[in-house]
């Protein structure tokens, strides 16, 4: 599933942000996620507006374009 | 000056390093409780130690860092020589991202030698999360030195001086190999689940919600405009009263005609006319400091991301954008952060409409004609700061419609800029801190307008005064070069005297003011006065005058100095000239259209 279809408060699990477009990947390696994450959605965004998800410890805020270029497992992971 | 040590503070970004530089220079650089608040290279004297030299680096993410800021930090570390120190600061909450940040940074700079500090900042909030941190561990494991402090705070700022003064007996370290004993460094912290992150959630939970976020938001950015307008009137009123009262003290004293009324119309009527615009600068940086500090701009950026994409923006820009209500420079800078080099450029370009401090000067004066100075709810709020508050949208109007058409020229498939931002914790502001970077920025205003009006004022005095002597307006050079001008400013409906003034303001808009005092030799420094002064003389503006001037200060960029700076982040002569002259005939253009609408339709 996609990021971006993540409900609140489930969390999710990205393996690699290799699979994603150039442009993509390195927005998420100029934040400094670079690794596999476990990421829960903790607020939906009002009206198509930024999420925030909780991602290693700290929030970040994604936009539906960039969201939904991620691919992920929803699971329980232990947050 | 040849310094014997250079000092390089950096690390990952929202990790209090420039709070640090403050503490450690004396210097008053802007703090901000946002990633990326830091966009240029600073660099100051260690406090006491002549010889030492510090840098404030912008703080990155990767060494693949595509903002401006980043490549500065990467460039300027790629250039240091083995003998300098470089001071990583860590953010002693997030100590695990820091470091896995770190690795890759270091492992980049193959086979280079340099001595090596570590700090581990924001101390007092690793206190109120119960972190532990084996400071002892670490600083065995990797052999560097170690510092624990609270810039906020202000501890363990001696100890970090110290280490700085003792810095040249260490010993330089392989950047590459240091990183493979970094990556121990996460596993000596623990903790039980960090409280600062439950609370931030909680707090975003309303803040972010789509029912209260907006409210809110709305509800910050009226006081923030309130605030700017009727607060800063009880100071605006003493400003006045102080220097009509050393003028009236004053020139008395003088006997020479030519003396008095340049003391009284040049130094007091002109220079004074702005100098009482100096607490609603004030307020308004001290409400965005306050924001910047607490966290809240940053959510800010999301809640208006959606939006601003529509206009070829992003939630980037919506703090470059937001300070520059304050001043286009600051904007201008603040901007440079925007990963995207298409939504960069078009923030830059239509930032300068927004309303700046320089207009409100102008502003003031024009809404002295046409609103009444009615108080509601004891005088918290005001008929003419809803008026002036309409302004700022209006000026924000202009900045959305300029965007948008930007970016339908640039964009060819019209691709929205993405937003990826992490949040940073919330934080009660330090209000000396707050308070100090007030007063800097409303210095600096003085500082930076004051020569500009200064001069302006005294060549415009003797424009007035010459050759007939004080008080013969109408037979001077001002006059005839006015009279010279006038048709091409009557189409607009100005007259002489609002021409000249208008000529003035090329130089900074608050000028437009000063200029008109100096010319109806206005003897206080209040708005209020010049504006009866004009009835008085003039009979006052016309409806249609006042909206055609306003429409002209709204567009036109009217501002050397951000003229100035924006050739020099752009690289481009032509595109600054150009910007120039588009917004000039745009500012025409639409007062025109105003003034022969207005006066037709009454």
């Amino acid at each position: 599933m996609k990021l971006w279809e993540l409900k609140p408060n489930k969390e999710a699990f990205v393996s690699s942000f290799s699979t994603l477009d150039p442009e993509t990947a390195s927005l998420f390696r100029d934040i400094g996620i670079k690794k596999s994450a476990c990421i829960r959605c903790v607020l939906k965004g009002f009206l198509g507006s930024p999420c925030v998800y909780e991602i290693n410890d700290s929030l970040y805020s994604l936009c539906k374009e960039s969201a939904d270029k991620i691919f992920v497992k929803e699971g329980a992971f232990g947050f | 000056m040849s310094y014997r040590q250079k000092v390089y503070l950096l690390g990952h970004a929202n990790t209090g390093k420039t709070s640090l530089y403050n503490r450690l220079t004396g210097a008053n650089e802007k703090v901000a409780n946002y990633h990326g608040a830091t966009t240029r290279l600073s660099q100051k004297n260690l406090r006491g130690h002549k010889d030492t030299l510090l840098y404030d680096l912008p703080g990155t993410y990767s060494i693949s860092g595509k903002s401006e800021d980043e490549v500065l930090t990467v460039e300027t570390i790629k250039k240091s020589d083995e003998n300098s120190l470089l001071l990583f600061v860590l953010d002693g909450v997030n100590l695990k991202k820091n470091i896995e940040n770190l690795i890759p940074f270091l492992e980049s700079f193959d086979n280079k030698k340099q001595r090596i500090a570590f700090v581990i900042n924001m101390i007092d909030e690793v206190d109120y999360n119960n972190i532990e941190i084996d400071k002892l561990k670490i600083q065995r494991e990797l052999d560097i030195p170690l510092v624990l402090t609270s810039a906020k705070k202000n501890t363990g700022i001696k100890k970090l001086r110290d280490l700085i003064v003792g810095a040249k007996d260490l010993r330089p370290l392989d950047l590459k190999d240091f990183s493979s004993r970094l990556s121990k460094l996460e596993n000596y912290t623990k903790h039980q689940g960090l409280i600062s992150y439950r609370r931030m959630q909680s707090i975003d939970r309303v803040l972010l919600s789509p029912l209260w976020g907006p409210l809110f938001f709305i509800f910050i950015m009226t006081v923030l405009f309130q605030a700017v307008f009727s607060w800063a009137a009880p100071f605006m009123d003493l400003i006045d009263s102080g220097v009509s009262n050393l003028s009236s003290l004053i020139t008395p004293y003088f006997s020479n005609i030519y003396v008095k009324s340049f003391f009284k119309d040049a130094l007091f009527g002109g220079l004074g006319a702005f100098l009482v615009f100096t607490p609603q600068i004030f307020f308004l940086k001290f409400i965005i400091s306050l924001l910047e500090e607490s966290g809240y701009l940053s959510r800010s950026s999301i809640l208006c991301h959606r939006l601003l994409s529509f206009f070829g923006l992003s939630g980037e820009s919506f703090i470059p954008l937001l300070t520059s209500h304050a001043c286009a420079i600051p904007g201008i800078y603040a901007a440079k952060h925007i990963r995207s080099k298409k939504t960069w450029f078009i923030t830059i370009i239509s930032l300068p409409l927004t309303l700046c401090s320089a207009r409100l000067p102008v502003y003031a004066l024009l809404i002295a004609f046409l609103v009444p100075n009615t108080l509601y709810f004891s005088g918290l709020v005001g008929l003419r700061g809803f008026v002036l508050f309409s302004l700022y949208l209006f000026g924000l109007f202009l900045t959305l419609i300029v965007s948008k058409v930007l970016s339908l020229a640039l964009h060819k498939k019209n691709k929205k800029a993405l937003l990826a931002i992490e949040l940073p914790r919330y934080q009660i502001p330090c209000i000396s801190d707050v308070i100090k970077q007030s007063f800097q920025t409303t210095y600096t205003f003085i500082r930076d307008a004051g020569f500009v009006i200064f001069s302006t004022n005294c060549f415009i005095w003797a424009l007035a005064t010459f050759p007939n002597g004080p008080g013969n307006l109408t037979s001077s050079f001002l006059s005839a070069l006015g009279k010279f001008l006038k048709p091409i400013s009557s189409p607009i409906g100005l007259d002489w005297p609002e021409t000249v003034a208008l000529l003035t303001s090329f130089l900074a808009r608050e000028t437009f003011v000063s200029t008109l005092g100096t010319l109806y030799g206005s003897n206080s420094d209040s708005v209020k006065a010049l504006a009866d002064i004009i009835r008085e003389q003039q009979g006052g503006y016309t409806l249609a005058s006042t909206l055609s001037l306003l429409t002209f200060f709204a567009i036109a960029l009217q501002c050397i100095s951000t003229l100035a700076v924006l050739r020099r982040e752009l690289k481009s002569d032509k595109i600054a000239f150009t910007l120039f002259l588009s917004y000039l005939i745009f500012a025409y253009i639409a007062s025109f259209i105003v003034y022969n609408l207005t006066s037709f339709l009454l």
